[in-house]
């Protein structure tokens, strides 16, 4: 079960930003940080590195609000690459 | 708290920590929490370059106690405006790994003595007054500029040998030879201000937001401003960079070169070239038989008949890439009013058509009028941090000459003479051996040929990174003639086969100067002292060559029998840094940079004086002094509003054209195939490259234990149709092989990158999985890179073979 460390550019449209905060701490999958200015550090627990990957490639960035999803850290299970 | 519950903290803080610096930059509140108690009085800061890649990030380096405790983007430095990358961050962390190199070590059957340092320096002296004429060098685009202009005058100047060349022959050479092929001079026009600029990014073959994540950040950033920037990634397989693209464009492996035709033709055909341009400007070029990087004279019209096979129909067939999408290409080349960025790096270079492709790109750039206005600019980037500064600029390759010269040319071998005021003919006339065959030759028995006895290694990892180590690296460890010197930080794939290793000091152990890829020299003072008894590379070349100039080897001595690294202190005593305790007592790097930094004016590559270098988060050359006293750099080279050489009125002016005539070359190279292809027994595409949390071979980076778990181990991307087919499940082991090798690996369906069907892909930064036991030497005919990016191989169930179920 894969565990991310992200950290979340968030738009400097206040509103939008909002929202986004609002929409990512919804989801059971992520636990939201400390934000720091427009940066948001998140932990994102998956299922499967697949969905993991959606996560960060589809998901994440098609939340308005949200400009860009940095990948700090990805820890898998054993045995997985 | 269970495993999961720590490894969410865990990765909780390490997106804190991140999140915090990207913030705050180097403020307190960018700091672990542990060090910001202590930052206010104990942690001194002060400016160095990124010691990984090439696009040169400033950071801040915290030291406290003698140690490095924190490291912060710098908000002063305009490339990364106070960022960096995950890479970056961790930066302070590479210093400490557990198993430094701090002795000397002498290989003794299996296993390594230590011995000490006079011991060490005698030895290479040894072999090197055995036989100088087969002695080499190979370095790298990590050496600093003092260490890459100190090796080079050891080698031209003092053994008298050229066999000195870096592993950027595998990074960047046909990039080089790309330059010169069109402008006649080498490095980018432009710089990073054209990603500021630009309305169309093209990245060619290349994934910065992993390789160059920082620059690539450039660009995404002005997109959350609301500036509108159009991002195009060409290449084999969708990356992080796509995510991030309004196109993604996959071309048939060594296609390329079809879609930059397609362009051209397009370019003609629709009659929306820049007449003005081209016809103040440009030359056409076509191909000699044999090859030479001069090529012939063709004219516009012979260009057009070359060209006008490849419609956009004919470049799809070639390429994969449908025809509307070509046409797409080519009206964004074809509208005048865009700026357009072309931007490449391994993809482009590491290609056995590396010139031919580099040219092509450089020739659309021309023949559309995208040149020479910030935005518009075709710019290759380094993976190196010092590729363009020391292996491209001092001249460490092997048939190079600082400031641009080469050895072949007998007026410029003169200019080096008379600066090292060494007799004329001291440096010999024949260029030395490039990488693949210095190689070939260390692995060749000295009686069928194989005249390399001795390879010094400094600064890089030849053992994991070469390609077909099975012909290139292994053999040599049978012979027993053959014998190899390792200066490195830590124990690699390399030190593991050496006869001989010496430890070093790293980045901030050691003063320094660098060249990122948009022209900018970065200088950095030493910080911390290195670990036990490694010392720096420089002084081990310093070292070396006073033993022999004691020992009475004649060409250690300059013409007035003086000793070739004569370093003097401020009132002109001569200080003998070669003792090591009295290293620290002149700045050597200062001495041997204000030596060098005269060499660049021949070819208008002025780099800044050393003390202006220090106060700035660096400068782009040409470097100008102002009449008022100020050190002026030069964004965009060869274009009137801003270059110091262009004449006046010329608008435009390529002062070191191929032609004489101050115009830069249009060539046409046609599309053909590459060296090797799938074929019924290796039906898939291999491609080798990088990943984000790793740097090169991993000897840094595998050694940061937050990066190490980010991306622990190598694996090959398959597609998920392929990997049906196989019945091959994610994160099982297979065997992947070549014509040349094969090895053992766990797959990752569709990956980090998606693959398409029919190709894989290694990544090459873990000396447990040595995918280049698998690669291709073949390699381009001028630049002579090799091609990493596509190989023919096979991929099959462990036990059982591919098609067997």
């Amino acid at each position: 079960m894969p565990i991310s460390g992200l950290v979340v550019t968030l738009s400097d449209d206040e509103q939008q930003s909002t929202e986004a905060m609002a929409a990512l701490e919804a989801d059971d999958r992520i636990t939201v940080g400390d934000r720091q200015k427009n940066r948001l550090p998140i932990v994102a627990e998956t299922g499967s590195i697949d969905e993991g990957h959606r996560l960060v490639r589809d998901e994440l960035p098609d939340i308005e609000g949200v400009v860009f999803v940095d990948v700090v850290t990805v820890k898998f299970e054993k045995g997985r690459c | 708290m269970d495993r999961r519950d720590f490894l969410k903290v865990s990765a909780m803080a390490a997106a804190t920590t991140a999140a915090t610096r990207m913030a705050y930059g180097q403020e307190a509140g960018a700091l672990d929490e542990q060090v910001a108690d202590r930052a206010a009085d104990t942690v001194e800061w002060n400016k160095a370059p990124c010691r990984f890649c090439g696009v040169g990030c400033t950071l801040q380096v915290g030291v406290d106690n003698g140690r490095v405790v924190a490291v912060s983007g710098d908000r002063k430095a305009e490339v990364n405006q106070g960022t960096a990358c995950v890479k970056g961050y961790h930066a302070g962390s590479i210093l400490y790994g557990a198993d430094r190199l701090q002795q000397p070590l002498k290989r003794e059957g299996d296993d390594f003595v230590e011995i000490t340092w006079n011991e060490a320096i005698g030895i290479i002296a040894d072999r090197i007054e055995e036989d100088p004429e087969k002695f080499a060098f190979y370095g790298s685009g990590q050496w600093t500029i003092p260490e890459g202009y100190a090796v080079q005058k050891f080698m031209r100047g003092g053994v008298r040998s050229n066999h000195l060349d870096p592993n950027a022959r595998l990074c960047m050479a046909s990039a080089v030879t790309g330059f010169l092929a069109v402008y006649g001079v080498d490095e980018p026009a432009g710089t990073y201000t054209d990603l500021d600029e630009c309305d169309v990014l093209i990245n060619w073959g290349n994934n910065p937001a992993e390789m160059h994540p920082v620059l690539f950040s450039r660009v995404v950033d002005r997109r959350a401003k609301g500036e509108e920037v159009e991002i195009i990634d060409m290449g084999l397989r969708r990356s992080r960079t796509t995510d991030h693209s309004q196109h993604f464009i996959r071309f048939n492996p060594h296609t390329d070169i079809a879609i930059a035709l397609g362009i051209a033709h397009l370019l003609i055909e629709n009659d929306t070239y820049d007449k003005d341009f081209v016809e103040n400007h440009c030359n056409f070029r076509g191909n000699t038989d044999p090859l030479t990087l001069q090529g012939e004279e063709i004219s516009f019209e012979k260009f057009k008949e070359e060209i006008q096979k490849y419609t956009p129909e004919h470049v799809e067939e070639l390429s994969g890439v449908d025809a509307d999408t070509i046409r797409m290409l080519g009206d964004r080349f074809g509208d005048p009013d865009l700026r357009i960025t072309s931007l490449w790096c391994m993809g482009m270079n590491q290609h056995t058509r590396g010139t031919a492709v580099n040219s092509l790109v450089h020739g659309i750039h021309l023949l559309s009028g995208h040149f020479g206005r910030p935005g518009d600019s075709p710019t290759s980037l380094t993976g190196q941090p010092s590729a363009c500064g020391t292996v491209r600029e001092v001249g460490t390759l092997a048939h190079a000459l600082p400031g641009g010269r080469v050895i072949a040319n007998e007026e410029e071998r003169g200019h080096i003479e008379e600066h090292w005021n060494v007799p004329e003919g001291r440096i010999p006339s024949e260029p030395g051996y490039h990488t693949v065959k210095m190689w070939e030759n260390f692995c060749t028995p000295e009686d069928e040929g194989g005249d390399v006895n001795t390879i010094w290694v400094q600064v890089t990892n030849p053992g994991q990174s070469m390609p077909n180590l099975n012909n290139l690296f292994y053999p040599a460890r049978e012979l027993e003639e053959k014998f190899l010197i390792v200066s490195d930080v830590y124990p690699t794939a390399t030190t593991k086969y050496a006869d001989l290793v010496l430890p070093s000091a790293m980045w901030v152990e050691k003063n320094g100067v660098y060249g990122n890829s948009e022209r900018r020299t970065q200088q950095w003072f030493k910080m911390v002292e290195p670990p036990g008894d490694a010392r720096e590379d420089l002084w081990q070349v310093l070292a070396v060559a006073r033993e022999l100039y004691d020992r009475g080897f004649e060409t250690m001595r300059d013409a007035d029998g003086e000793f070739l690294f004569r370093i003097e202190d401020d009132d002109g005593n001569e200080v003998p840094v070669h003792n090591y305790n009295r290293f620290d007592e002149v700045n050597v790097d200062r001495a041997l940079y204000e030596e060098y930094r005269p060499l660049t004016h021949y070819k208008q590559k002025n780099v800044a004086p050393y003390d202006v270098l220090v106060e700035k988060r660096g400068l782009r050359w040409p470097v100008v002094e102002t009449e008022d006293g100020v050190w002026e750099e030069t964004e965009f080279r060869f274009a009137e509003f801003d270059d110091p050489f262009v004449d006046e009125g010329a608008e435009f002016q390529f002062y070191h054209s191929p032609t004489g005539d101050d115009r830069a070359l249009i060539w046409f190279h046609p599309q053909e195939p590459p060296a090797e292809e799938p074929d019924d027994d290796y039906p898939f595409w291999l491609s080798t490259g990088r990943v984000l949390e790793h740097w090169h071979t991993g000897t840094m980076t595998m050694r940061i234990p937050q990066l190490r778990r980010a991306m622990p181990q190598a694996y090959v991307e398959v597609h998920r149709k392929d990997a049906r087919r196989l019945k091959i499940s994610d994160g099982e082991t297979v065997k992947l092989e070549t014509r040349r090798g094969s090895m053992e690996l766990p797959v990752w369906i569709n990956g980090r990158g998606r693959v398409p069907e029919g190709t894989l892909f290694v990544p090459f930064f873990d000396e447990r999985m040595m995918i280049n036991d698998l690669t291709l030497s073949d390699h381009d005919p001028h630049s002579k890179q090799p091609d990493y990016k596509k190989c023919a191989a096979r991929l099959q169930k462990i036990g059982r073979r591919e098609g067997e179920g």
